[in-house]
């Protein structure tokens, strides 16, 4: 899960950051140039570094076809690739674009260090980690470059008015950061709770059944021929299995089963889809502000 | 190997084959033909600068640096004569070679 969701990124490195090359800006401009030269691999396709995200997916059999796993990124993962492009895209936004990325290259180097070592742990030495360790060591130089070359300079030349929007890059990047690693956390943990709301879903289903939980249900009859997708929802959302068996898939390689008469409640913001097994299926949804307070 | 001779005031840089080497005269006004490609990730050296703190090459992508005395282990064997220079270069004698002329913009500013 940890890997689709920096597929989303990482697939396509660097491609932000380029819509900063473009034109005729100075030497900061060729500074940040030396960056990008190294995400792309010095022209070497094998050295870009896409293509060596593309190694490690392979090595842990996951597709590396470019938003093969869409349907599984989390929006606060989605958030963070957009924003580069967001502050990328419109030069008005520059500052804020440099702030951000000599931020997230001074922070990398680190995560990388601990993402492989994880990796190691979790697939031993099959697994293909130079993706990681190639950044453990050239993002220590891309955090300098782009502090000493891309950030310091643009003060120099264009004033401390700068500085605000650059600050506000910096927190804007941290921020998005500290969101994402939040909502991993919560689908991983989504992950290891099934038990426990397919017992809390029991509980609040027979109020709901005997009467004592008067709580209205948005019906669905689908097929298995329907498309595939996922969704989040802002409200706790309790499926009730009426007919036929459905995957409650909450990651590329997590689903839970759920026959006719299973239930399972799906905590707010957490991304969930539904595959249908059987023929059809016909199912409850339930929406609750907080399911816990539908326990007692 | 390859033995070649040049006038050094006409040329500068030398392609042989995939290799590249650039001219360098160092402060004590020796002079030297060095490999243009940074050993960490393949820098053009010949695009760099000369650190008078330092008295060293510093690479143009990651600042990589060269002492004086690094350098002169790595040049490649050369006689200076007044007006040419003879160097040999670790290729194979068929190796094709082209001579050029471009600003080293790693040279001391002050030779």
């Amino acid at each position: 899960m940890r890997l689709t969701q920096l597929a989303c990124d990482f697939l396509s490195e660097a491609s932000a950051s380029s819509r900063n090359i473009l034109g005729k800006y100075g030497d900061i401009q060729s500074q940040f140039f030396k960056i990008v030269i190294d995400d792309y691999g010095y022209g070497v396709h094998s050295a870009k570094h896409s293509t060596l995200y593309e190694n490690t997916l392979a090595t842990c059999d996951l597709i590396s076809e470019v938003h093969a796993y869409w349907k599984f990124y989390l929006s606060s993962s989605l958030a963070i690739s957009n924003y580069y492009h967001y502050v990328s895209r419109d030069h008005s936004k520059y500052f804020r674009a440099i702030g951000a990325i000599a931020v997230a290259e001074s922070m990398f180097s680190h995560t990388c260090r601990k993402i492989s070592q994880m990796l190691h742990t979790v697939f031993g030495k099959s697994i293909d980690t130079y993706y990681f360790d190639e950044h453990v060591h050239i993002d220590a130089h891309h955090g300098r470059m782009a502090f000493e070359h891309v950030v310091a300079p643009a003060i120099e030349r264009y004033g401390n008015g700068v500085i605000p929007d650059i600050v506000r890059g910096m927190e804007e990047l941290q921020l998005l950061t500290a969101i994402a690693d939040e909502d991993f956390i919560a689908q991983v943990s989504f992950f290891d709770a099934v038990a426990d709301l397919k017992t809390a879903a029991q509980r609040i289903h027979a109020r709901i059944v005997e009467g004592s939980l008067p709580q209205p249900a948005i019906t669905h009859l689908a097929t298995r021929s329907q498309p595939f997708i996922t969704r989040v929802s802002n409200q706790d959302q309790l499926y009730a299995v009426q007919s036929g068996t459905l995957d409650l898939v909450l990651g590329p390689d997590q689903t839970v089963r759920l026959d006719r008469g299973d239930v399972m409640i799906v905590p707010r913001q957490r991304l969930h889809g539904t595959a249908i097994v059987s023929e059809e299926s016909w199912y409850y949804v339930y929406d609750f502000e907080d399911y816990r307070s539908c326990l007692s | 190997m390859l033995v070649v001779t040049f006038d050094p005031e006409q040329f500068n840089f030398i392609t042989a084959g995939e290799s590249s080497y650039f001219l360098l005269r160092l402060p004590d006004g020796s002079l030297l033909l060095h490999n243009d490609t940074c050993d960490h990730r393949g820098g053009p050296l010949h695009l760099g600068h000369w650190d008078d703190l330092t008295q060293c090459l510093v690479c143009p992508w990651h600042a990589t640096k060269y002492s004086e005395k690094v350098l002169r282990n790595r040049g490649t064997p050369l006689i200076e004569r007044p007006g040419r220079v003879t160097v040999v270069l670790d290729v194979p004698s068929s190796t094709q070679v082209q001579f050029v002329k471009k600003t080293i913009l790693a040279q001391p500013a002050s030779c």
